[in-house]
């Protein structure tokens, strides 16, 4: 009797978990929130106008975008479904600076901003834009080649750096840097030096006085990391030996073409990163490598939590002012991103070989900048829009290659 | 009926007949290897009348006979112990019998530790070298291995001499070197190599060993095997990552008084059950002879025994996945040892008890075969000459197949002979123990062996190298120790004091270490109290406390290290024709060895306390040790000079030929090089208490509750200071950094844990069953880092000059990479709670003929999520179970 008075009640719990798991869920219903965003001038500058402005939001899961041209008292305003959004503003810029009126163009970029809730205010710092009219980085070859046994080869990386201008310019001075922080690795550095300079791990130069290296506009210079045929030790590979420079260390385990002059090393050595996951820049030095190694040395620390335990690292490199850098690309692998390590006036957006970590599909692809219009002399202008997402070509094939 | 009474029983038919039934326990010896214990001896009998009835008597006999299956069947319950017993000797030691490892079902020794306070149950790697630490945390640290290689494993009195292993291999990165972690050069037994099946007993001594053993400065494991006759054994065990299978008997001629044992094990395991092309296999076999001749006067008794083992090790890239088809390696290991022990006791002389002597001889062939396709990642200077000198150097080829032959023959013999005196002065006993014991250890391997022109990698620091012209290494020890007992009333006083005094012998005059004597004095002594009666029950309290020293010598690859290569580039001339192209190296050759160096040195302590009642049983063990002469790799710098040619005025396009070096010009240039020498440097202090809490078994559920567990603290510092290079690959402005700091402290590791395994154990020998259920609680482990300061005290300049670092030169453009300035967080403590898990463990006998076994570790965890500075770790859910079964037949 009593077994039986337990099975039912036992039955009739069971039927009551199932039919409420039956209930229907709640039309999701969309909510908008009303968001305001405040415009932040850049600094230093005075009697500032605002015009044209144009601001984009892609929502990060549904990739939908929306515009706004509703600005007004350095405000935006406009209804989003809440969702997560990459904000991007372009327009264009008056202002008086040194006692000279100067019209520009002027960006903002956030991303991964969270809208939630019935209302929301964001700040946004509006920053100068110059679009690419001097050297620019063409193209990175970072993910080296594959030997027909399957084994990968390193020593055939390049940097092409193109003059985007109408006039020669001088490569004497530039100044390529690796990042140190990775695209693909997120830590709480501190102190954040991100919106003001660039930390790099390693720094090389074009050797010159001023005026030793031409560049005809619309023509490239190409840097190696090694200065040879690399078809000799594997068929897949390029022949380098034509670089206008190459990267040379004094160790036995690297060689020194004659033939190919070889760039000055100011610090460190530059082993580009084969998987792509750091960012590039390059910049010139205003008052030379001396200041730049006495002066620019970052100390940060932050902590690296691994296996369950948080080890806090205190590590030390270099920092490149964001003022003094003329050109930055973010490389990164769609499974890893996490965060662009320049400041969004340098580059708001990646590229990539490869689409995961590893990635072995990487190897023989290049990075190339796109081509946005050909001049009635035939010579290429490249785009600069300072966002890398869309002014590169990702997994191309590298144009030294045959 | 309880222990101690007597019955007297009449009958009214027969004449008086008087059962007396003394049931006498307290005096039982609780040793697990006697089968049938007897009681020892009739305490006193007295009598009593009383008038029954037969059919009364029948019931009483039927009453009483039960009653003696009862006590019978309690004492073997309490025989039966699953978990490691502690010791009642003088030094704080854990036992582990045969009927613990049964239960356990282990793959090999390393699996043992978890019994020990402090251990945990851990899955088994085969595929990687299995180290012991004792009474430690333990840290992921080569220069810390002082701790296995000074635990010294002694199989029936004979040692495991790993002094000759060079079993290391050089050149590959850290990716392709597939030995580092099976090697075991410096780093003591390789405890996976070891099978447990033919294995009686383990003795695990964490306290302070007596002075007849020498060579370890952590601890002692002395394995005794299975000796005399039994049934024919043999054991298969399945589990996910392994398969073991073992056979083995004892016989007996009792008119000859021989025994004879032979048992064969063999071993085949995966690292992972989906990877059949990483494994191990181990194949044990022993022959073990042991003879008695007795007489009047004296008993000789000879052991002898001849084994062999075997350990391979193989790991190869899935042919199916991957272009890797010729990378390959494979290691084995092959030891033979014959041992032979005598003991001779005299049962007439006074003073003279006996004479023991041990010898033992171990042939070892050791090879390790490595095959890796080398793909050049660009053009590279491939150094080759073995001579210090400039030279020209080719280039390495882009492709090719490397083979590296590691050989190894090291052969060890031992002999050990020990005197045993007794006499008594007044009260007190003496056990004079006086002996000697002489070492021997050489390498006849050919070495590493490899083509110089394909080497393993590019850019290696080493050069190919024999091994047999290594001279051999000696050593010879004294030792006297005297172990006394005594009662003051009714406490009870034992005592063990001893010297050992040990050398190493054939050693390049001008070595410290080459003659040099150190001496380890050691004392255990413990103190009973007078037995204090409860009721019936007694209570029994001992106090114990040791103090003492250990030392141990280096290894011979620490003696003798490998020459270090430093290949400094003065001409690099890459023509982009091949026929133009020269490479000009100035090789020097440094043989980085430490005339200094000497042996390990622990100073241990401990303080012990023993509280027994009623079959329930606590110890305690409080300690320290204090080692700093540990060996580690240190650094040493030098200067070396070279010339750099300079090719800017040659017109590469007007060669014909490569570039002349007579003409050129040059410059008189200095490198400065740090590199690795052995020294005394590892500092590691260990502090803890060990306890062990065993109750009797609770009658009717015959359930024992064991608990254990240990807090350790382990720090881990090096105690010399380090030269240090400013920066890796650093180059500032063009030029290398060449600089280097002398830093006074280095790295220093503070890791702490608390722990407690209980264990439920439940056994009934009526239907053959026993089960226990382990609940392993770790209630807290942490890291801390030492304090240390990133300035160096002074710096190094390229001509090897030293200079003291001052405030100034942290604003120097490159010596400011000098000094790191460490934040507060660095040295802040950080702690992982608490995790459970349960392991539960089952066997079933029929008949006691075949036993069927199966175990689950962590058939449940519990490893709560925790935040630290703000970052949530996640734990739960990561752990899955690690289960086996195996079959026992005893024919």
């Amino acid at each position: 009797m009593m077994k039986r008075r337990l099975l039912s009640l036992c039955l009739a719990l069971i039927a009551i978990t199932f039919l409420n798991a039956c209930k229907k869920d709640k039309l999701q219903e969309l909510s908008l929130v009303d968001l305001t965003i405040k415009l932040e001038n850049p600094p230093g500058l005075t009697d500032i106008k605002l015009s044209d402005l144009k601001v984009t939001f892609k929502e990060l899961n549904s990739g939908k975008e929306s515009t706004t041209t509703n600005v007004s008292d350095g405000q935006v305003k406009i209804s989003l479904a809440d969702g997560s959004y990459d904000i991007n503003l372009e327009g264009n810029i008056t202002y008086q600076l040194d006692g000279k009126t100067i019209t520009g163009k002027t960006r903002a970029y956030q991303s991964g901003v969270i809208l939630k809730g019935k209302q929301q205010t964001q700040t946004m710092k509006l920053f100068l834009y110059q679009g690419g009219s001097g050297f620019v980085i063409q193209e990175i070859f970072y993910t080296g080649t594959v030997t027909p046994e399957g084994k990968q080869y390193l020593g055939d990386k390049y940097f092409k750096i193109y003059n985007n201008s109408d006039q020669i310019l001088y490569a004497d001075g530039l100044v390529i840097a690796q990042s140190k922080f990775f695209t693909t690795i997120k830590q709480d550095y501190k102190p954040n030096i991100m919106a003001d300079a660039v930390a790099v791990d390693a720094v090389i130069k074009i050797p010159g006085s001023g005026k030793e290296h031409p560049v005809a506009p619309g023509q490239s210079i190409v840097i190696s990391e090694d200065g040879i045929n690399h078809k000799e030790f594997n068929s897949a590979s390029i022949d380098l030996s034509k670089s206008d420079f190459e990267m040379y260390y004094e160790d036995s385990d690297d060689v020194d073409n004659p033939q190919v002059p070889n760039m000055e090393n100011v610090y460190s050595k530059l082993v580009p990163n084969n998987r792509g996951y750091a960012a590039y820049v390059l910049a010139r030095f205003p008052k030379g490598s001396a200041d730049f190694l006495s002066n620019y040395k970052y100390n940060y620390s932050y902590n690296e939590t691994f296996d369950g335990t948080i080890y806090p690292i205190d590590e030390s490199e270099y920092k490149i002012p964001n003022s003094w850098i003329i050109d930055a690309v973010n490389l990164s692998v769609q499974s890893e991103f996490q965060w662009i390590v320049t400041d969004p006036s340098l580059d708001m957006g990646w590229t990539f070989c490869g689409k995961v970590a590893g990635d072995k599909s990487r190897y023989g692809k290049s990075v190339k900048r796109k081509v946005l219009s050909t001049t009635a002399e035939g010579r290429q202008i490249l785009k600069d829009t300072n966002n890398s997402t869309v002014d590169f070509e990702a997994e191309a094939r590298p144009s030294l290659m045959q | 009926m309880s222990r101690g009474d007597y019955f007297c029983v009449y009958s009214s038919k027969r004449p008086w007949v008087v059962f007396t039934f003394l049931l006498v326990f307290s005096g039982l010896p609780v040793l697990s290897q006697q089968k049938n214990p007897k009681p020892q001896k009739h305490k006193t009998v007295s009598t009593d009348t009383l008038k029954i009835t037969p059919a009364e008597l029948k019931k009483i006999q039927a009453a009483l006979k039960r009653n003696q299956e009862e006590q019978k069947n309690e004492f073997e319950l309490n025989e039966v112990v699953i978990t490691a017993s502690e010791s009642k000797g003088l030094s704080s030691s854990s036992i582990i019998d045969h009927k613990a490892m049964q239960h356990l079902q282990p793959s090999s020794f390393a699996d043992l530790l978890e019994l020990l306070p402090g251990g945990r149950s851990k899955d088994p790697n085969l595929t990687s070298a299995n180290l012991i630490r004792l009474r430690e945390v333990g840290i992921a640290d080569e220069n810390y291995d002082i701790s296995s290689l000074g635990t010294a494993f002694y199989i029936d009195g004979a040692p495991i001499n790993t002094r000759a292993n060079m079993q290391y291999t050089t050149g590959f990165d850290t990716k392709s070197d597939l030995n580092s972690k099976r090697n075991i050069t410096g780093k003591g037994v390789d405890m996976r190599s070891l099978s447990t099946d033919q294995i009686e007993k383990v003795e695990v001594v964490r306290g302070i060993p007596s002075v007849q053993y020498g060579n370890l400065t952590s601890g002692l494991v002395k394995i005794e095997r299975k000796q005399g006759i039994s049934a024919l054994e043999a054991r298969f065990k399945a589990d996910g990552f392994s398969k073991l299978f073992y056979v083995g008997k004892g016989f007996e001629i009792p008119e000859k008084k021989i025994t004879l044992n032979a048992g064969i094990d063999y071993l085949n395991s995966v690292s992972d059950p989906r990877d059949r092309f990483e494994n191990y296999k181990r194949l044990n076999a022993s022959v073990r002879l042991h003879k008695l001749w007795e007489s009047n006067s004296f008993n000789l008794s000879w052991n002898s025994s001849l084994d062999y083992g075997g350990s391979f090790d193989n790991q190869r890239t899935d042919p199916d996945a991957g272009y890797q088809l010729v990378d390959r390696y494979q290691s084995s290991n092959n030891r033979m040892a014959f041992n032979n022990n005598f003991t001779l006791k005299f049962n007439e002389v006074q003073l003279l008890k006996s004479i023991d002597i041990y010898s033992s001889l171990s042939l070892q062939r050791d090879k390790i075969d490595q095959t890796k396709w080398v793909q050049a990642g660009s053009a590279q200077i491939l150094p080759i000459t073995t001579e210090q000198g400039a030279h020209d150097a080719p280039y390495l080829t882009p492709q090719y197949t490397a083979h590296l032959l590691v050989d190894g023959k090291p052969v060890t013999g031992y002999l050990k002979a020990m005197a045993n005196l007794g006499f008594k002065t007044g009260v007190v006993n003496h056990r004079i123990l006086l002996g000697a014991e002489g070492n021997y250890s050489k390498n006849n391997g050919l070495g590493q062996v490899y083509n110089p022109l394909f080497p393993p990698s590019p850019g290696m620091t080493s050069r190919p190298r024999a091994y047999n012209d290594i001279p051999a290494s000696e050593d010879l020890s004294f030792f006297a120790e005297d172990q006394l007992d005594f009662n003051i009333g009714r406490h009870e006083f034992k005592m063990a004091a001893g010297l050992r005094s040990m050398a190493m012998f054939n050693l390049p005059v001008n070595y410290k270490l080459n003659g040099q004597f150190n001496t380890d004095p050691r004392i255990n002594a413990q103190w009973t109290l007078p037995k204090i009666d409860l009721g019936r029950k007694q209570l029994v309290i001992g106090f114990g406390g040791g103090f003492g020293w250990q030392t141990m010598f280096p290894v011979t690859e620490q003696l003798y290290p490998d020459y270090y290569y430093k290949d400094l580039v003065q001409l690099n001339y890459y023509h982009n024709n091949p026929a133009y192209r020269r490479a000009n190296l100035m090789t020097y050759k440094i043989l980085p060895v430490n005339k200094d160096l000497v042996a390990a040195r622990n100073k241990k302590w401990e303080l012990r306390t023993d509280i027994s009642i009623d079959g329930n049983r606590l110890s305690l063990t409080y300690f320290q040790e204090r080692l700093t002469s540990g060996f580690r790799k240190g650094s040493d710098f030098k200067s070396l000079a070279y010339q750099k040619y300079n090719t800017a005025n040659i017109d590469p396009n007007l060669l014909t030929g490569p570039p002349a070096l007579e003409a050129m010009e040059y410059e008189n240039l200095k490198e400065l090089i740090i590199y690795n020498i052995p020294v005394n440097g590892s500092a590691l202090t260990k502090e803890g208490i060990e306890y062990q809490f065993t109750s009797r078994r609770i009658k009717h559920i015959n359930t024992r509750i064991t608990l254990n567990g240990a807090w350790f603290k382990s720090v881990y510092e090096n105690s010399l200071p380090v030269y240090k290079w400013i920066k890796e690959d650093l180059i500032i402005d063009g030029k290398k950094a060449q600089y280097a700091g002398l830093y006074p402290d280095n790295d220093g590791f503070i890791r702490q844990q608390l722990n407690t395994n209980m264990i439920i154990d439940t056994y009934i020998p009526k239907i053959g069953f026993e089960f226990s259920t382990a609940i392993q609680c770790q209630w807290f482990s942490s890291k801390q880092n030492a304090r240390k300061s990133g300035t160096p005290s002074h710096y190094i300049d390229v001509n090897g000059n030293q200079f003291p670092y001052t405030e100034a030169d942290k604003k120097d453009k490159v010596l400011q990479w000098l000094n790191t300035e460490y934040s507060e967080g660095v040295f802040e403590k950080s702690s992982v709670p608490m995790n459970m898990n349960v392991n539960f463990k089952a066997s079933r006998n029929f008949k006691d003929k075949i036993r069927v076994s199966m175990f689950v570790n962590r058939i449940f965890n519990y490893a709560p999520d925790y935040v630290v500075k703000g970052v949530k770790i996640r734990r739960s859910g990561f752990s899955s179970p690690y289960f086996g079964m195996e079959l026992n037949f005893n024919i």
